[in-house]
């Protein structure tokens, strides 16, 4: 008679697997389907959530306009300018202009010309302006719902004078060597819609959108557009913030007023002829490819998906499976080997 | 005294009911009303004469205006622009007899989109002629059945590359600034004038406007108010 033959003994590796309480299987793909979804949750948050970019400007226009913002003055060189007053405002005499009513326009306007370098004009927050550049001509209008939009001053000339609510100012640029640099903080609009009673218009121009958020470089451009003849492009501010826009115009002898612009904000206002209008912000693929939070937590997401699908082959049944998969893993051959110990 | 019980039991089951007002005709078939993102942006200076709650009338059916006896009979034309362009009504009718309040049905069937507009996002003029003829001096203003005849009224302007607008009463000499709506799009109306209040006799108005201080053809018209 045969005697029963004695049971294998068991590797030290099998030994260390029974010691071992593996997940099940089921917790397993619960953790593996739950990351997911919370992934894709946090995707879809990212994506409905009013995002903030930083938006880029560089445009060629003959309107733009300016509503100033902040607690700041800005200031204005405006040498060579023809001033048009409106109210109570004196110059001295020697700079009134006689024909004021032709330059100016109306009855309400006195016309001054001050043939002096660094004449400043400080614009108080709140101001709008609107500038229009035509025929070798640039008119700038300055208003506002206050008594007085800022000061004048002509170094050595005009002390500086308090201004009223309204103020024009006009230059002959063409052929006159003149170059203009007007810096601003506060929403503005670059060209006009398109109607028919209006030839200024936006010329040319592009958009450019990067991310506001404190990624390693700072700025990553996201997205971009080119603007056409005819659009208005709006880049409003954040009023709840107090984040407005900041940038600059420059107006040389050829009479095009070149505008630059940066703003953070959810998106930015196009106007198109013949269209609705809509508002530009980054498309779905590149606000997920200019997300570095998304890029994180995704790299973390496939990260842990690895670790999950190599604890797969330590669930199944067979120790041979199980003994195969722990051979593919240095790390725990050497953990169950201390455990030996 | 049977017949005098029998009298007052018909006087109780009747109360005293406030007069109805006077429904105009509609002239128009079909309704005309279009929304569009192709922008068509007309050559009107005055693209609306309302109180602030004609927005809201337009919407639920109550656009209401007073008919004097001169205006009684004759025909309008209620024109209803969004300020993007987007939104545009014009329909014709014909105005009842000399009232108090005139009810002009507004058979919209874009109750929603009439209801997305923020407040100064839709303009409404009632002006004398039929809509062909564009050129009417008199506008009836706008509002709300029951509204409160000395409400403040809004003038809604085109100003056409205007930097400044300004609204007159009277001899015209008396220029009172208009605000600048700097919100939103401003395809078909960039300004708005407020006149305290409107009475209903023809109350002459000016709207001057200027572009870099010269001054562009002033626009006179007459504006009838929402009751006595």
């Amino acid at each position: 008679m045969t005697e029963p033959a004695e049971p294998a003994t068991a590797s030290p590796f099998e030994a260390g697997l029974d010691e071992i309480e593996l997940a099940p299987g089921r917790i397993l793909t619960a953790s593996f389907i739950a990351a997911l979804v919370v992934y894709l949750l946090f995707l879809l948050s990212r994506w409905l959530a009013p995002g903030e970019w930083e938006f880029a400007l560089e445009v060629e226009t003959e309107v733009a306009a300016i509503e100033f913002r902040g607690e700041a003055v800005t200031q204005w060189r405006v040498d060579g300018a023809i001033l048009c007053t409106a109210g109570s405002v004196t110059l001295p005499d020697d700079y009134r202009l006689e024909n004021a009513r032709t330059v100016c326009g109306g009855r309400r306007w006195s016309g001054w010309r001050v043939d002096q370098p660094e004449q400043v004009l400080s614009i108080t927050g709140g101001s709008t302006a609107m500038l229009e550049s035509s025929n070798g001509r640039l008119a700038v209008s300055l208003r506002t719902d206050a008594a007085s939009l800022g000061e004048y001053a002509a170094v050595g000339a005009v002390e500086p004078v308090a201004l009223g609510d309204s103020l024009n100012l006009f230059w002959d640029t063409a052929g006159s060597g003149v170059s203009l640099t007007f810096p601003f903080t506060g929403a503005t609009t670059l060209g006009r819609a398109v109607n028919w009673s209006d030839p200024g218009l936006l010329r040319s121009g592009s958009v450019s959108v990067f991310t506001a958020d404190e990624s390693a470089d700072r700025r990553t451009q996201v997205d971009d557009a080119e603007l056409m003849l005819g659009d208005q492009v709006r880049l409003a501010g954040n009023a709840e913030d107090d984040i407005w826009p900041k940038g600059f115009l420059r107006v040389g002898e050829e009479g095009l007023i070149e505008a630059v612009a940066f703003g953070r904000a959810d998106s930015l206002s196009i106007d198109r002829y013949g269209e609705s209008g809509y508002d530009f912000r980054p498309g779905f693929l590149a606000r997920v490819a200019g997300d570095p939070q998304i890029a994180f937590w995704g790299s973390m997401l496939v990260a842990y998906m690895t670790v999950l699908f190599g604890l797969i082959p330590f669930l199944d049944e067979r120790p041979v499976a199980r003994q195969h998969a722990v051979g593919r893993a240095p790390a725990l051959r050497w953990f169950l080997r201390y455990r030996q110990r | 005294m049977r017949i005098l019980i029998i009298f007052c039991l018909f006087l109780l089951c009747n109360p005293i009911q406030a007069a109805e007002p006077v429904t105009a005709e509609l002239l128009s078939e079909p309704f005309r009303e279009s929304y569009q993102p192709e922008v068509k942006v007309s050559g009107n200076v005055i693209v609306g004469v309302m109180s602030g709650a004609a927005q809201a009338a337009l919407r639920e059916d109550r656009l209401g205006v007073h008919v004097d006896s001169a205006m009684a009979g004759t025909e309008v034309c209620v024109r209803a622009t969004s300020n993007d362009g987007i939104y545009q009504s014009r329909n014709h009718y014909r105005l009842p007899a000399a009232t108090d309040q005139a009810h002009l049905p507004y058979a919209s069937g874009m109750g929603d989109v009439l209801g997305g507009f923020g407040p100064r996002g839709l303009a409404v003029a009632v002006a004398s002629g039929d809509c062909e003829t564009t050129a009417a001096g008199t506008f009836l203003v706008a509002g709300a059945l029951d509204e409160d005849a000395d409400t403040p009224v809004t003038i809604f302007v085109n100003g056409f590359g205007a930097t400044d607008v300004f609204v007159a009463t009277g001899d015209g000499t008396d220029l009172e600034p208009c605000e600048y709506i700097d919100e939103g799009r401003r395809t078909t109306y960039d300004f708005y004038c407020t006149l305290a209040s409107v009475p209903a006799g023809p109350r002459s108005v000016t709207i001057v406007r200027e572009r870099f201080g010269r001054e562009q053809p002033e626009i006179s018209l007459k504006l009838i108010g929402l009751g006595e």
